[in-house]
């Protein structure tokens, strides 16, 4: 049977594993001219608020190490004016469109779904429950599985098309909020989001985001990620969206190894975007290679028995 | 219009100890390029290592070339200023907001401030070959720290101003020689046809928002360097404070580079 990249997150069904991670492919508008959005499986929007919210002061980021220290707080143009600015943009980009939603008080993310409902081009939800960068709720919500769980309940009685939950990796048990999410009604979880991180300028003394700690990400928290989401695999029946410092098709590979059905790329898109479409090439390169029919034969599929786990020189 | 384009390099200039100048065949850029845009340039795909691509405003445009000049302050600059030519360079641009032209001024008077003077000499050399009036003013530390050769030609159409004592040029800042000349056109009465465009650090920004007010100019702008991460207005990681959106913040990348002097909030205030 011939390989295809087609790949179904539970009644998502896209043409490739690969999704435009929230915010680092801004409103799926602003790369077109140098990137082909149809290359995408999905891409996920910058998350909306009720309201336009301004963000944080500068500075809002820090290239640290091999990765990044964000501290944009959300920054977005409110449900209002992305239903009439973006809206109608949607259905022109040929690729599956999720919005992510981000709310400062649990009620507020029904309401938002709610508006959203009558743009047909929306194809589901991610419910962004995990940002380290607000004050008042962000992680909060998804740091307490009562409230994930409620939460995601609220929006799922508002809509029937297809809801991720985000969660953060900035907790003990992650599987403890994968668990209330699926009870709560989500059909996939979007793991992880970025982990709290901080960098000093020690000449001056002073944080280098302006809200001293920061969300960090890129190919330095891959590790963490792989390992969260191998918690949440075997502790959930819904399918699993791996996010977290994904720059090749060897790292997409790893995640669908320990159980994402797909994948998001996220700071790697500041770099090249068109990071997607090579991906896409190399993992059909694979797939043909290995007579698969689907990645989806490799989700999972992750050996565990200890006399034949040997170490790999890198 | 942006592009992703791969330029070839044609030649690289340590012209300073740590400043390279590099120049680049990017003829899909080179067409497009505005003064005051800016270029994302990648440092070694295919790593991601550094992760983030590095802003740099495009220096002078001749032909199918680029001018980029910068200076070594860490691994990504450090690592670009090896390149040698014939090697290929992964550019996205041009991007930003240029610097206003419309209506032209009668005369410009252009302030670039150490590395800021780079894109302050392409809009030099672009508002001549429109028969423009323009005035270059370019002052640094010293002239160690010039971003321009010592045998670069717009050296000698140039007021010089360095801060260190003992080289010949005035000696304090570059808002010290605009200020003389604007009180000569004042003067003269020439003021509401002069426009002043600059670009240099917060420092330099400052200066100004305190000098200009005294003089009544057809315009004032400035261009912000703010670090980056996208450059096209999708990670908002560029916010500077400022006026004129919907938010109190503006981003650099987009809805700059270069801004009205007056909207932009100097960090730490005047």
């Amino acid at each position: 049977m011939a390989f295809s990249l087609k790949t179904s997150v539970g009644s998502l069904a896209m043409n490739s594993p690969i999704i435009a991670a929230s915010g680092c492919y801004g409103y799926g508008i602003e790369y077109r001219e140098v990137a082909d959005p149809a290359q995408l499986g999905a891409f996920v929007t910058k998350s909306i608020s009720l309201e336009r919210w301004k963000g944080n002061p500068p500075p809002r980021l820090a290239e640290s190490g091999t990765g990044l220290i964000n501290s944009i707080g959300l920054a977005n143009m409110g449900v209002e004016q992305f239903l009439n600015e973006i809206g109608p943009q949607l259905s022109t980009l040929g690729t599956k469109v999720i919005v992510s939603v981000a709310c400062k008080v649990m009620e507020e993310y029904a309401q938002v779904v709610e508006r959203l409902e009558s743009c047909d081009a929306v194809d589901g939800y991610e419910l962004n429950i995990s940002c380290p960068n607000v004050k008042e709720g962000g992680m909060a919500f998804s740091r307490n599985p009562r409230v994930t769980e409620q939460l995601v309940a609220s929006v799922r009685k508002v809509t029937k098309k297809w809801i991720s939950s985000k969660l953060t990796p900035n907790v003990a048990e992650i599987a403890d909020g994968a668990i209330a999410a699926e009870a709560g009604g989500s059909d996939a979880l979007s793991l992880i989001n970025t982990l709290v991180g901080m960098a000093v300028d020690w000449k001056s003394r002073r944080p280098r985001v302006a809200t001293v700690t920061g969300g960090y990400s890129g190919p330095p928290i891959k590790p963490i990620a792989l390992a969260k989401v191998w918690e949440a695999y075997n502790a959930v029946k819904i399918p699993i969206i791996g996010i977290g410092g994904i720059v090749s098709w060897t790292d997409v590979l790893e995640f669908l190894i320990v159980g994402a059905t797909a994948v998001q790329v996220g700071t790697a898109l500041y770099a090249d975007p068109q990071i997607p479409q090579k991906l896409n090439l190399e993992l059909t390169k694979y797939g043909i290679e290995h007579s698969l029919s689907s990645l989806s034969e490799l989700v999972g599929s992750l050996k565990t028995d200890r006399a034949a786990t040997v170490g790999v020189p890198s | 219009m942006k592009t992703l384009e791969n330029a070839t390099v044609v030649a690289n200039n340590p012209i300073r100890e740590t400043i390279v100048s590099l120049w680049l065949r990017a003829p899909l850029i080179a067409a497009r390029a505005q003064p005051g845009q800016f270029v994302h340039v990648r440092i070694a795909p295919p790593a991601f290592q550094p992760l983030l691509r590095r802003p740099l405003s495009i220096g002078r445009v001749h032909g199918e070339t680029i001018e980029l000049v910068w200076r070594i302050v860490g691994q990504g600059t450090e690592m670009l200023a090896h390149v040698r030519p014939g090697d290929s360079v992964d550019l996205l641009g041009p991007l930003g907001h240029p610097f206003s032209l419309d209506p032209p001024a009668e005369k410009s008077l252009l302030v670039g401030g150490g590395l800021g003077a780079p894109p302050i000499v392409f809009l030099h050399e672009y508002l001549k070959s429109l028969g423009h009036d323009s005035e270059l003013m370019i002052g640094t530390r010293s002239r160690a720290d010039l971003p321009l050769a010592d045998d670069d030609p717009v050296l000698q159409e140039s007021a010089l101003a360095f801060e260190l004592p003992g080289d010949g040029a005035h000696t304090g800042l570059v808002t010290d020689l605009l200020a003389e000349r604007l009180s000569k056109l004042r003067d003269e009465g020439a003021l509401a046809g002069t426009a002043v465009y600059a670009c240099g650090p917060w420092g330099l920004v400052a200066a100004l928002q305190r000098l200009l007010p005294r003089f009544n100019l057809l315009r004032a702008e400035v261009s912000l360097e703010q670090q980056m991460g996208c450059g096209v207005g999708v990670c908002q990681g560029c916010a500077v404070v400022a006026e004129g959106g919907p938010t109190p913040y503006r981003l650099t990348c987009s809805d700059g580079p270069v801004f009205d002097l007056f909207a932009v909030e100097v960090p730490g205030g005047l």
